[in-house]
């Protein structure tokens, strides 16, 4: 029976990994920066680590912390470079880094191998560390998003004047949210190196930016829990539609559509709402009808 | 025979072994793993009817006598992690005994660790002796580009005047890699001369720029490590830039794909391809097995089916040479001296030398539309 | 082989401007980035193919039957994955993770269609005819692509600034809530634009298919990434600007490819765009105005 439910144990070690890669998506879109950068620092971290205990025998935890160093600072240059950026120019923007992350991974083979890719990597995230990690991020996430910083990426998200007007510099905190999903991106793609084996620069392109964007729409970007339950959901889907084999990307698509348009705050997200609603409702005394606009919302 | 597909065949089949150990002693599972779907599914389709037509007529012949032979066909859709997640199901204690696959080079290096670290044998598709570096219970049913293609080289060099060699390679894969490396090794070693060498990606479909490029060099020959689809449009996009037809492609077996000849037309005549398989070789084991595919599948048989066939047919004859009771290590143990497979590929036998698979090969050209064997 | 190089730049550039031009269009009317074009651009193709397969190969039949089921297959995009998020603030995201998930259930479809098999135009759809010139070889087809962008870039424009539907469409451009107060009907200005959008791709994804030799459920992405590139260099919802950047990259890409390596291609293609973004986000012909949506202080 054990041997049975370590099978899934792959699984399980997935769903944590793009978990934390779902994180980082979250935190850029609860603060209205329209960064598809997650992927790209995935990328970075993911390969440092490899290309260190591969190629130059570097112990692994190290090359880990390595691979989230170098994945922080790029997001540090990046977050200079585009932080004067508006919407669909942070999206291109980030999306070049994407693609030339990619690029650099095809093209300089004597550090990467090409198209190839890095085997051999020592697996070292095993499953009881990947939970230790991905608890010490939602404790991070959650710690962040309670107090001012929190506060201020929600208002800087629904409406960007007034959280001017009320002296918030939404320039920083963009470039904040950008070096802190760097870190969390890094950390995504070292700890898949880490557990995977095996990495192409191919899985750190447009597959991933969507699945990082999938994730946090079907979770939600407001609650830490967003992040895993998207995770969760993306990562039991193939396994789950299996039976329907060759359709399962169509119901990806399809679920996602659904969840934009009616579910647009993701599914933790909304649900929680709902819970206020009736925390509220409950409060009001019994009468007052439709007074009182139960959506208003405390943040 | 049973053929269970799937999650649900997987926990079905993992339940009914871990209650019904006792009653049925005598069942043995032999697990395939193919890209049944995704972009390679022209090969992993194939292999898997080859495999399947091994064990259904092993199950008619009684070959292991009384045993159920339960085969178990996996679809990874050519996705890596999906390969990797097949693998550790696969290698669990009440798993099957043998596994075959997966398709590609890429996920048989990544699913070798999995099997090897868990004592499981894998007969594997993998056209690079890299994956036999992994470890002991990883074998190559294929034989790789040091196999084949010297015997392209020599007969190019001894009975053609094609003496200046172009090469164009897939740089996403250690099979085509090494393609490249043994053609470039044999031609020179042979007193030939490699005038170009230019990398391509296996989804690019624009090569005027390439093409033009070529154009300006002086070339005998164009050997082409690339996929059939890419193969055929290369061929094309030459011959209508002017390449004349004094200068013949070739290739080694991923252009022996009979898709190759229906895609490229008119530009695919006077092809080079060494291959390891051709149809319509007069040997018995070859007719048997052509008339036998072709009333099963009514598809016409290519090499990836010749070789999932021979690769179904070492695994039943290892798990036969592993006697009464065979644990995965009899049956690794079994493989390592399996002797002789007769088999419809080369030269009709396929054997090993240290997990390393030799079966000759035959040259071909590609004249009016068909492979016709020249050697 | 400079100058045939030029020519090949010239080609598949043009190619890339018509892809783009459709892009650019959604993005000027209604603020969209459309990451479905790629499928719609496939399935263009595929349609065609569809269509010669049945009745004989015939160049004006594949294009005009691209053409078609790209413009409805858009306008149907529209009505599922747009339409019901247009009222909706910040809608900008949520339409480019509703055509993210629009785009993926289009491609699926395509590939089990397909079985994931490269199919290719049948031979004889467009005759092989070469001219020799100045020393170099031109293919008739190489002619005719470049000639189709002009008169659809030509086209578009007349089409934008003569006449009452281009007045229209400018108006929702600017503002949709205004336009519906002039009695505009905003939606069905939305269809026709979402019609003409699809019908570029269309059209591109067959001279694409019959140019390469491929017909394929993938073939859409390396398109709609470099789309990006193209309609920032020429300015986002500027026709002339698509044209020109497309040209631009299609050069830069086939010149890069025949002196660098194939591998660099890409990696300069999207370190260019950086610069861009960074130096002259509104791109070659961007409009001052754009600027204000731009940056921020």
């Amino acid at each position: 029976m054990i041997s049975f439910l370590s099978s899934y144990q792959s699984l399980a070690d997935q769903i944590l990994i793009y978990s934390v890669l779902a994180m980082s998506q979250c935190l850029v879109m609860r603060a209205g920066l329209f960064s598809l950068a997650p992927t790209a620092f995935a990328g970075i971290g993911a390969y440092t680590m490899a290309v260190l205990t591969t190629a130059h025998g570097v112990n692994p935890v190290l090359a880990i912390v390595c691979g989230v160093m170098l994945a922080t600072l790029v997001a540090a240059a990046m977050a200079l470079a585009t932080s004067r950026l508006r919407g669909v120019f942070q999206a291109v923007a980030t999306l070049a880094l994407v693609q030339v992350m990619v690029t650099v991974g095809l093209g300089w083979e004597s550090v990467t191998r090409g198209a190839l890719g890095i085997n051999g990597i020592p697996k070292v995230a095993t499953t009881g560390w990947l939970l230790l990690v991905v608890a010490l991020a939602t404790w991070l996430l959650w710690t962040i998003g309670r107090y001012s910083i929190g506060r201020a990426f929600d208002l800087i998200r629904e409406d960007e004047t007034v959280a001017v007007s009320l002296g918030i510099s939404v320039m920083r905190y963009h470039r904040f949210a950008m070096i802190l999903s760097g870190l969390l991106g890094g950390l995504a793609g070292a700890l898949y190196a880490a557990n995977s084996h095996a990495i192409q620069p191919s899985e750190f392109g447009f597959s991933m930016i969507v699945a990082g964007l999938t994730m946090a729409v079907l979770g939600g970007h407001k609650s830490v829990w967003g992040a895993l339950l998207g995770a969760a959901i993306l990562i039991s889907l193939p396994e789950l539609f299996r039976v329907f084999a060759e359709y399962r990307s169509v119901f990806q698509g399809v679920l996602l559509m659904l969840v934009i348009i009616f579910l647009p705050n993701g599914i933790v997200d909304s649900l929680l709402e709902l819970a206020h609603e009736r925390k509220v409702r409950r409060a009001l005394p019994s009468g007052d009808g439709g007074n009182i606009d139960t959506k208003a919302r405390a943040t | 025979m049973k053929i269970i597909s799937g999650r649900m065949g997987a926990a079905a089949l993992g339940v009914s072994l871990a209650f019904g150990a006792a009653a049925h002693a005598a069942d043995i599972g032999i697990m395939s793993i193919q890209a049944m779907s995704g972009p390679y599914a022209f090969a992993g389709v194939s292999y898997a009817n080859g495999i399947k037509l091994a064990v259904e007529q092993a199950e008619a012949d009684h070959y292991l006598g009384d045993t159920n032979i339960k085969l178990q066909m996996e679809d990874n859709a050519g996705d890596k992690n999906q390969a990797i997640n097949l693998a550790n199901q696969a290698v669990r204690p009440d798993g099957p005994i043998i596994v075959l696959g997966p398709t590609t080079t890429v996920d048989t290096l990544a699913v070798a660790p999995v099997f090897n670290d868990n004592k499981t044998p894998l007969l594997s598709l993998a056209t690079s002796s890299l994956s036999l570096e992994t470890g002991p219970w990883i074998f190559n049913t294929e034989q790789n580009a040091g196999d084949l293609l010297p015997v392209l080289t020599h007969y190019l060099l001894t009975k053609t005047d094609l003496r200046k060699i172009a090469i164009i390679y897939d740089r996403s894969s250690d099979g085509y890699l090494e393609q490249r490396d043994t053609i470039a090794k044999t031609v020179k070693e042979g007193g030939g001369e490699i005038v170009a060498s230019e990398a391509v990606t296996g989804t690019d479909t624009n090569f005027l720029p390439l093409v033009t490029k070529m154009m300006g060099v002086d070339i005998d020959a164009i050997y082409l490590a690339v996929t059939p689809e890419q193969g055929a449009n290369l061929m094309i996009q030459f011959r209508q830039a002017g390449l004349p037809d004094k200068v013949h492609f070739m290739g080694g077996i991923t252009l022996a794909s009979p898709s190759i000849m229906e895609m490229a037309g008119q530009a695919a005549e006077g092809t080079y391809v060494i291959a390891d398989y051709i149809a319509g070789v007069d040997r018995p084991v070859n007719k048997a097995f052509e008339e036998a595919f072709q009333k099963k599948f009514n598809a016409p048989v290519d090499q990836f089916a010749a070789v999932g066939y021979t690769m179904g047919k070492a695994a039943l004859k290892a798990i036969k040479d592993a006697g009464a009771e065979p644990t995965r290590e009899k049956v690794r143990d079994a493989l390592l001296n399996i002797g002789s497979v007769p088999s419809p590929l080369g030269n009709g036998s396929w054997t090993h030398k240290d997990r390393h698979p030799h079966y000759g090969a035959i040259v071909t050209m590609i004249k009016d539309g068909k492979l016709s064997a020249i050697e | 082989m400079l100058l045939q190089q030029l020519l090949n730049g010239v080609v598949v550039g043009s190619v890339y401007a018509i892809f783009a031009l459709g892009f650019t269009l959604l993005f000027g009317v209604n603020n969209i980035l459309n990451m479905a074009h790629g499928s719609v651009f496939m399935w263009g193709a595929f349609a065609g193919l569809a269509a010669v397969t049945y009745f004989g190969p015939s160049f004006p039949l594949a294009v005009v039957v691209g053409m078609l089921a790209g413009g409805l297959l858009s306008v149907l995009l529209d009505i599922v994955a747009f339409r019901p998020l247009r009222r909706r603030k910040g809608a900008d995201m949520s339409a480019l993770l509703s055509s993210l998930g629009a785009n993926l259930v289009l491609l699926s479809l395509a590939q089990n269609l397909s079985n994931t098999k490269v199919m290719r135009y049948p031979f004889g759809i467009f005759p092989i005819v070469n001219f020799q010139v100045f020393g170099l070889r031109i293919q008739l087809l190489q002619l005719v692509i470049p000639l189709i962008c002009i008169v659809m870039v030509a086209a578009l424009v007349f089409l934008l600034y003569r006449t009452g539907l281009g007045r229209r469409i400018r108006s929702v451009a600017f503002s949709e809530s205004t336009s519906r107060l002039l009695g505009i009907n905003s939606e069905w200005v939305n269809a026709q634009v979402f019609f003409m959008s699809g019908a570029l791709a269309g059209l591109a994804g067959v001279l694409i298919g019959i140019a390469f030799n491929s017909v394929h459920y993938h073939m859409g992405e390396p398109f709609l990434l470099k789309a990006f590139v193209v309609i920032i260099l020429g300015g986002l919802g500027s026709i002339p600007g698509a044209l020109v950047a497309g040209v631009v990259i299609g050069t830069i890409e086939t010149l890069t490819i025949s002196y660098v390596s194939s591998a660099a291609a890409d990696g300069i293609t999207f370190a260019v765009l950086f610069l861009i973004i960074l130096i002259r986000p509104t791109g070659l012909f961007g409009k001052a105005s754009t600027v204000m949506r731009v940056q921020r202080q």
